[in-house]
């Protein structure tokens, strides 16, 4: 009973430090708890999702003439092979055209069929069943509503051939395979009738080597305990389909790929949340030790009327866990709204309605294992109360000699509010040791997502990183262009001398059996992103990713053969390589190797040009010139490149989410240690006030103090950004496919980081000082 | 006739309590001189602290006026009052109260440095001169937590005349101290007393009221009485004695 009488007296008394530790707690739960949800509650969805969709274990793409009976049947008689279905489509050639945006990726247009499901009005469910489509009217999967902004109702431009096909969106359908925002390839649907008419037209206009109709072929695997990277790889080498194949996409790819975003946005904020959840401890361990030592009397006290140790250390644990709990029940409360609105925010990226559910299991361990990891702690900072004795408490509490310190800076009449705050943060350095801590943490993170974002911003830095970064680009018109090639480098010339030449395209073929996107690089010496070895230049030379090298247990020197729909061919492996296209998952030749397994052409000319400001002329002037031949463009590799908007979006997600913690975090710590600092200096403020010192002095010393002490920690943060920043680029780089960071960065990168969060320090203490105004010099009167 | 330093008018302070109000001083009319020793004395809870601190500007009356330099303190800004305590006002405090990881010399210094009139070195020098008059100069790298409680006193006196004040208020300055260091603080205050130095001292020690050149006797939030005194003279101090404990008999002391 005395116990809960204290603990309701000490809880009342310390309002400050138990809110505290109750947001830090709320924060932490909130967006663990939601972030967590949000994740089970898609990888559910997508799981039923296939489910429904009966996506196939493999789903190969390929132009219906090279789908021979022969080689259908080869695959529906492999014994790895259960069942199969081919899903006839008509593939766009162009670019697609909504009311404000359009997308070059290729559209492949379906009769709709079983397996789909059709969003409601408000997207927040299925329809019964899926609406039949009048003529003129298309089902987009729910992918491309945000990327193309479109919304039913809107009218969509659909090239085929040399026609152009107008539709009216009616809706969005739920297509898990390729319905993801990130997807480059997308299934979309009309009724029966347009799609007949549109294949009779198709057939009826097309040349001989126009390849119009794709046929998707879905395998299902019959052995389940196998991947489906290595049945798709077996079942290629047993009947080379995936070598005629336009392309590919395993079930397991297209899990990777449709949840790449989500998980790696929940992977990074869960990962942040667990160091914010380290700084929540340090504040907490800070909290109780200055406690101790602000309450030594009182705690002396207790001792002197019977209270043991035990008890204390239980009244203080008692206190902090039901701050933590209290935190963690509005946490939990609030991460069921925040969850529903990451889900969507996700939604519109995976194209998949996530469940509903909320993950009440998983939550509750969570905070149970929060409660646990607190309550040791908890226990092991109160073991200070034992060494308390009551004869010195009564006496006042204090060392004999206290505040001594080795390194104490000089007071000056200039600069006399600093020479003060950088002398009450020397005379007693251990108080702060938490707050450097945290500042140093944080400033760490800041430093970290400024290095990606400069990173991500820089051009050098890109190129390093595997990214093909022209000044101008052109596309063929007529396989004419190559031939003419080195007429339009002349026209260049006349502008701007070429600094490198990316001539290349992108093809899919089988290595060892696997099939990969290939970049074939006619000038294999451009090839950007080279880690190890060298770049492919003969045409029995290929260069692989790490991811690939992993996946397949390749490395460097090994022989490998890669096929190409009619032949193939084996290289040997001089380099390894990192690239963000298909997400790391790619490999590299030469145009002169491509040859020895297909007789393709290069259809992209990238070019980077010595005097960049030529671009525009250039391009310009080669589209007056050679307008039948090719289309040129200006470049903008800020804006452009599908891998690129995605990658963007998740690294300013990321940006403004830690930005924002950090500076939540700042306030919630600066409020707790400098209330701290504020109760144990309180007699100190009275005497300042008493010999002249204005309250905005005092203000300005108590901020200053923490300032400096922020700036102590955000130089090791700095630092600390400065030597291992890297190592976590390089963790979140790996999930796009690049595996070394090469970080670019100046001197703004970290003074910026270091700034954003001594000043946080600075203003927050400087609001939480008004408390200065509260302290009377009455205080300082002994009646 | 001496000048007036600074005047009391009416002045009342009282504090609420559990909805009611407690009067602590009721409407003191008071005067102080130029160059005098004043003492207030009076029972525990008369409100000498409190118009000690009232007249000082240190805590705010609730109605009245404190008059000084022509100007009412009572209704002057924080930021203002605190101008006038590091130019004209000092103060000194019964549990002294100096900044704990200040040393004594820079517990000096720091509030010479806050006058702007003075340079640094200046108030270095100034700041030496005054560790030396209080015998103390041989501790001043020390802490407080590292010399004696009559140490401390005499840093807090030292702080308190550093920028020279008009006037200098003391709050029971020899209440935490030994015998043999309240003497040595009083002999102190005295001596700043001789040099000119004007001073409001708030006591209950018989000793100490000795030191005054006029004693005024506060009961029940008002002044009840007034006893103007010759400068002391230690040698005359019996008789002093005598007729200061006579007086203060009469006011039921």
């Amino acid at each position: 009973m005395e116990l809960l009488t204290l603990l309701k007296a000490n809880i009342k008394h310390k309002k400050g430090s138990f809110i505290s530790v109750a947001v830090l707690t709320l924060l932490i739960v909130t967006v663990a708890s939601a972030i967590s949800g949000v994740l089970q509650n898609y990888r559910n969805a997508r799981d039923r999702a296939d489910e429904y969709s009966d996506t196939g274990s493999s789903n190969v793409i390929i132009a219906r003439e090279l789908l021979t009976d022969k080689l259908l049947d080869s695959v529906k008689n492999s014994s790895l092979v259960e069942r199969t279905e081919v899903l006839g489509s008509i593939q766009s050639v162009g670019s697609v055209k909504a009311p404000t945006s359009s997308d070059s990726n290729s559209y492949f247009l379906m009769k709709v069929r079983g397996g789909l499901r059709l969003f409601n009005e408000n997207a927040d469910g299925f329809t019964d069943e899926v609406t039949k489509l009048q003529r003129g009217e298309i089902y987009f999967p729910y992918g491309l509503r945000s990327k193309l902004s479109v919304e039913a109702g809107d009218e969509i431009s659909i090239p085929l051939l040399d026609a152009r096909h107008i539709f009216t969106l009616k809706g969005f359908v739920q297509e898990p395979t390729m319905g993801a925002m990130m997807t480059g390839w997308k299934q979309v649907f009309i009724s029966d009738e347009d799609y007949d008419e549109i294949y009779a037209e198709c057939e009826r206009v097309r040349e001989p080597d126009q390849l119009p109709f794709i046929d998707i072929v879905r395998i299902y695997k019959s052995d389940s305990d196998m991947t489906d990277s290595r049945f798709q790889r077996e079942l290629n080498l047993e009947t080379g389909i995936i070598n005629n194949a336009y392309g590919s996409i395993t079930l397991q790819q297209s899990v990777r790929y449709t949840g790449l975003f989500t998980e790696i946005i929940c992977g990074v904020v869960l990962g942040f949340a667990a160091i914010m959840f380290v700084i929540v401890l340090v504040v907490t361990a800070h909290s109780i030790l200055t406690e101790t030592e602000i309450d030594y009397v009182s705690l002396g006290i207790l001792k002197s009327q019977g209270f043991t140790s035990a008890r204390i250390t239980l009244l203080f644990t008692a206190r902090y866990i039901l701050a933590e709990l209290t935190g963690a029940v509005v946490g939990f409360i609030l991460s069921i709204p925040l969850e529903r609105l990451l889900s969507n925010i996700f939604m519109s990226i995976t194209g998949i309605l996530p469940d509903k559910s909320f993950p009440i299991a998983q939550s509750l361990l969570f905070i149970a294992v929060i409660i646990a990891l607190s309550a040791v702690l908890i226990f092991a900072a109160t073991r200070k109360v034992t060494h308390i004795s009551p004869v010195r408490a009564i006496s006042g509490g204090r060392e004999e000699i206290y505040f001594a310190s080795r390194l104490n800076a000089p007071i000056t009449k200039k600069a006399l509010t600093t020479s003060i705050a950088l002398r009450s943060f020397t005379s007693e350095k251990r108080r702060y040791i938490g707050i450097i801590f945290i500042t140093a943490l944080l400033t760490f993170f800041a430093v970290t997502v400024n290095i990606l974002g400069s990173s991500v911003k820089s051009r050098s830095a890109r190129e390093s990183m595997g990214y093909v970064i022209p000044d101008i680009t052109v596309n063929a018109r007529t396989i004419d262009l190559m031939d003419r090639i080195g007429e339009v480098e002349t026209e260049i010339g006349k502008y701007s001398a070429i600094r490198k030449k990316y001539y290349s395209r992108w093809n899919y073929y089988s290595l060892n059996g696997e099939n990969l996107m290939c970049e074939i690089y006619m000038y294999p010496e451009y090839i950007p992103g080279m880690l190890k070895g060298r770049p492919p230049l003969y045409d029995n030379e290929v260069i692989i990713t790490e991811m690939v090298a992993a996946d397949l247990g390749l490395k460097m020197g090994d022989t490998v053969t890669v096929s190409g729909r009619k032949r193939d061919a084996q290289y040997l492996i001089t380099g390894i390589y990192q690239s963000a296209t298909d997400s790391g998952t790619c490999f590299a030749l030469s145009y002169d190797g491509l040859r020895k397994i297909s007789d393709t052409h290069i259809t992209y000319f990238g070019m980077a040009l010595e005097d960049t400001s030529q671009a525009q002329t250039i391009v310009d002037d080669l589209n007056e010139k050679y307008s039948e031949l090719l289309a040129a463009e200006v470049y903008d590799w800020q804006s452009n490149g599908f891998e690129d908007d995605v990658f963007d979006i998740a690294v300013l997600a990321i940006q403004i989410m830690i930005y924002a913690f950090s500076g939540v975090f700042a306030l919630v710590t600066v409020i707790m240690v400098c209330t701290k600092a504020f109760t144990q200096e309180r007699t100190d403020i009275g005497i300042y006030k008493a010999i002249g010192f204005t309250v905005g002095k005092l203000r300005l010393q108590f901020a200053v103090r923490f300032f400096i002490v922020s700036l102590i920690g955000g130089v090791i943060g700095a630092a600390a950004g400065l030597m291992f920043s890297v190592n976590v680029l390089d963790l979140i780089f790996s999930l796009f496919g690049v595996s070394k960071v090469v970080p670019d960065y100046t001197a703004f990168t970290f003074i910026g980081a270091v700034a954003f969060v001594s000043l946080c320090v600075l203003v927050f203490s400087f609001i939480v000082s008004g408390k200065v105004k509260r302290v009377e010099i009455r205080e300082l009167v002994t009646e | 006739m001496k000048n007036i330093i600074l005047s009391a008018k009416g002045l009342c302070k009282s504090f609420a309590h559990n909805g009611g109000q407690i009067h602590i001083l009721s409407h003191v009319d008071l005067d102080l001189y130029e160059g005098d020793f004043t003492v207030i004395m009076g029972a525990s809870g008369s409100g000498k602290s409190t118009l000690l601190y009232a007249l000082s500007g240190m805590d705010r009356a609730t109605a009245g006026a404190v008059v000084y330099g022509g100007e009412d303190i009572v209704k002057m800004s924080e930021n203002k009052l605190a101008g006038l305590r590091h130019t004209d006002f000092g103060f000194i405090f019964q549990q002294m109260h100096l900044v704990s990881n200040l040393t004594l010399f820079e517990n000096v210094a720091v509030s010479g440095y806050l006058n702007k009139a003075k340079t640094a070195a200046e108030v270095r020098e100034r700041t030496e001169k005054l560790l030396e008059q209080m015998s103390i100069s041989h501790i001043k790298a020390h802490l407080p937590s590292q010399v004696s409680g009559g140490e401390q006193q005499r840093c807090a006196i030292a702080r308190a005349v550093i920028n020279s004040p008009k006037l200098l208020f003391a709050d029971e300055p020899t209440g935490a101290l030994n015998r043999r260091n309240t003497t040595d603080v009083l002999d102190l205050l005295t001596e700043l007393n001789r040099s000119g130095q004007s001073i409001l001292m708030v006591t209950h020690d018989l000793r100490a009221a000795l030191r005054a050149s006029r004693i005024l006797y506060l009961e029940d939030g008002k002044i009840i009485g007034e006893l103007p005194l010759p400068p002391y003279d230690p040698n005359e101090e019996k008789s002093r004695e005598t007729q200061v404990n006579a007086w203060l008999s009469s006011m039921q002391w």
